[in-house]
């Protein structure tokens, strides 16, 4: 593979981006990544040659929260559409493929296990089968109260007492040389 | 360019779901029977809509002592059992029962999510269908999709920490070492890669396409891929929040259709290379030809009006099978029973395939199964393949001529080489797979 573009960003960003007004720190984080990394490439209107591939290992758990919290302090009946759909794991995958207005195919995983090393493999595995020319892969988590204190307290030991890195970082790939997959875990 | 011309067959299938807990069981409901959705009864739920339950997952949960395994009256019944049908084969049956209690199979396991325990159902039978008593011994990947099990949505424990009373984070322990795909891997012993799908609806479908690309790629020998969802009162609350739960049985495409239920279960299904299958001597059940996804591109949950991604994606699907439209025997639709899904999912057909190609909606038998929707209905597609017969679309009475197709409503026999299952999902994910019966 070889990298045409890279980014990152963070809830310090200017995550003010047209076409994103409704959407919540991770998509907007995952969003601007996207942007910047994409920034020196014009991609044909509705690309659909263009894939997009992202990771997470917790998704976006904040927005989940705030839909258990009007569960909790409503009912379940009076909770938010808006909420609800941001909390679903994809959505920042959908952003990214409606601001960029890319129709190729969108992929959001999810693993504990090294997702930064195992989105680069599908990447790789999508140009190389012709699937797409280019891959959009961003990495994206965001941190929470809830989150941080359960991590203080978990017992799985390959997970930092500190809690999880909050910001996102994408790449724009393409076929070529020069961008090796580290090895994986 | 990878050689990506080796054909993918499926040599192993696991389905659980409100159709039952094994495919001969599943094909049995679709056959005889009438599943009838209820109220979810879930603690604190206060949203009464129907819902479809997995059936006999919770009256059937006991290990067989003297064999160690789950029991589970369809999948034990059903290989070869029906020599006119001929279905069901399952050259790996009589090893499978020689599974220990020691193994993998024990989804009494404390704080296993019930997404992961209707999993490991689904994923049992479709391994033992296709001979695999575990990965050791191969490189197999496992790739699932689900929406609920990938979110710590537990409500109790979520409410005692808000109420700082919390004494156990077990649930959240029990979250971290829940990762379906790496849940399953680790307890199958396998050894290629584990990855958890998460593209809502079309999640399974997704979950498939991914282990085919494994597959050309060389990444694993075997792949065992699906996904699995269960009933849960964040996603009840969530889709009623979107005012799109009906209050009554769903309809799909029906004329009167007014919103989905939603379901719960598995659906598996074990992908392997031709040279593979042939190297294990398993015998192939059919083929899978191809996938393809697109991205509408156009709203967080509304998908583009013109169909264009959804007929882009069978275009490109079918193209990568090297069959045109004259040679799709039926499709399976995603079809929820929502006014806008139906709508834009049957004037695609219609426009691609006109009003006569065999139409087939399965949710008013499942409901909607979300991440395991695409895992289940692969799962019917094939035995529909098969048994060269389709049956009725439940819920579908009066025509849409807004839409202008007709759902089968009657058992019947087919001629089908070709059968396309569809996936639409939330973010606007259309993505296809086309099977082959290898009988034909």
């Amino acid at each position: 593979m070889k990298l045409i573009g890279k980014d990152k960003a963070d809830s310090r960003s200017d995550l003010k981006i047209p076409g994103a007004r409704r959407a919540d720190l991770f998509s907007r984080m995952a969003l601007k990544a996207s942007i910047g990394a994409s920034k020196d490439f014009e991609f044909p209107t509705g690309d659909p040659d263009t894939g997009i591939i992202v990771t997470t290992q917790f998704g976006p758990h904040a927005t989940t929260f705030k839909f258990l919290d009007g569960m909790l302090e409503h009912s379940d009946t009076k909770v938010s559409p808006t909420l609800f759909s941001h909390s679903v794991h994809n959505a920042a995958t959908s952003y990214i493929a409606t601001v960029l207005d890319l129709r190729g195919p969108t992929l959001t995983f999810t693993c504990f296990k090294e997702p930064l090393f195992q989105a680069f493999a599908l990447a790789d595995i999508w140009i190389k089968l012709k699937r797409v020319s280019r891959v959009l892969l961003c990495y994206v988590e965001e941190k929470s109260i809830p989150f941080d204190t359960f991590h203080k307290h978990s017992s799985m030991p390959s997970y930092s007492k500190k809690g999880i890195k909050e910001g996102a970082v994408a790449f724009l790939l393409t076929e070529g040389e020069g961008f090796v997959i580290p090895d994986g875990p | 360019m990878m050689d990506c011309k080796e054909a993918i067959v499926v040599t192993g299938m696991g389905i659980i779901s409100a159709l039952g807990e094994s495919v001969f069981q599943s094909m049995d409901t679709l056959a005889n029977g009438v599943v009838e959705p209820a109220s979810p009864q879930l603690p604190g739920c206060t949203i009464q809509k129907p819902v479809f339950k997995a059936r006999g997952f919770d009256e059937v949960r006991g290990i067989d002592e003297s064999r160690g395994l789950y029991e589970s009256r369809g999948l034990y019944e059903s290989p070869g059992i029906d020599e006119a049908r001929g279905l069901y084969e399952s050259p790996g049956i009589d090893e499978a029962r020689r599974f220990d209690k020691s193994g993998w199979l024990d989804i009494e396991k404390q704080g296993e999510s019930r997404t992961l325990k209707l999993a490991r159902v689904a994923f049992q039978e479709a391994v033992t269908q296709a001979g695999l008593s575990d990965g050791s011994d191969f490189g197999i990947g496992i790739c699932s999709g689900t929406t609920v099990a990938s979110q710590l949505n537990d409500i109790d424990f979520y409410q005692s920490f808000r109420e700082n009373r919390l004494k156990s984070y077990d649930a959240f322990n029990h979250y971290l070492s829940g990762n379906l795909a790496e849940a399953l891997k680790d307890s199958f012993k396998a050894t290629g890669p584990a990855m958890t799908i998460v593209n809502a609806c079309s999640s399974a479908t997704d979950a498939i396409g991914v282990a085919m690309d494994w597959l050309k790629a060389g990444l694993c020998d075997i792949a065992v891929a699906g996904g699995a969802d269960e009933l849960n009162r964040v996603p009840i609350s969530g889709f009623n929040a979107l005012g799109i739960l009906s209050a009554a049985p769903c309809r799909p495409f029906d004329a009167e259709r007014n919103g989905l239920n939603l379901g719960e279960g598995a659906g598996f299904l074990v992908l392997e290379t031709e040279s593979s299958a042939k190297k294990r001597r398993a015998k192939p059940i059919a083929e899978c030809c191809s996938y393809a996804t697109v991205a509408d591109a156009y709203h967080l949950t509304s998908p583009r009006p013109d169909g264009s991604g959804l007929e882009s994606a069978i275009k490109k699907a079918l193209n990568c099978a090297g069959i045109c439209e004259e040679m799709v025997g039926f499709i399976n639709a995603h079809g929820t029973g929502t006014p806008t899904n139906d709508l834009i999912e049957g004037k695609v057909f219609k426009k691609m395939f006109g009003s006569s190609l065999d139409i087939w909606a399965t949710k008013g038998f499942t409901g909607h199964t979300l991440g395991a929707a695409g895992g289940i209905e692969a799962v019917l597609t094939i035995s529909a393949l098969r048994e060269q017969r389709l049956f009725k679309s439940a819920g579908f009475a009066t025509i849409d001529h807004a839409i202008g197709i007709c759902p089968v409503k009657h058992e019947k026999q087919i001629c089908a080489e070709y059968a396309i299952s569809t996936s639409l999902a939330f973010g606007g994910m259309n993505s296809v797979l086309i099977f082959r019966n290898l009988k034909l």
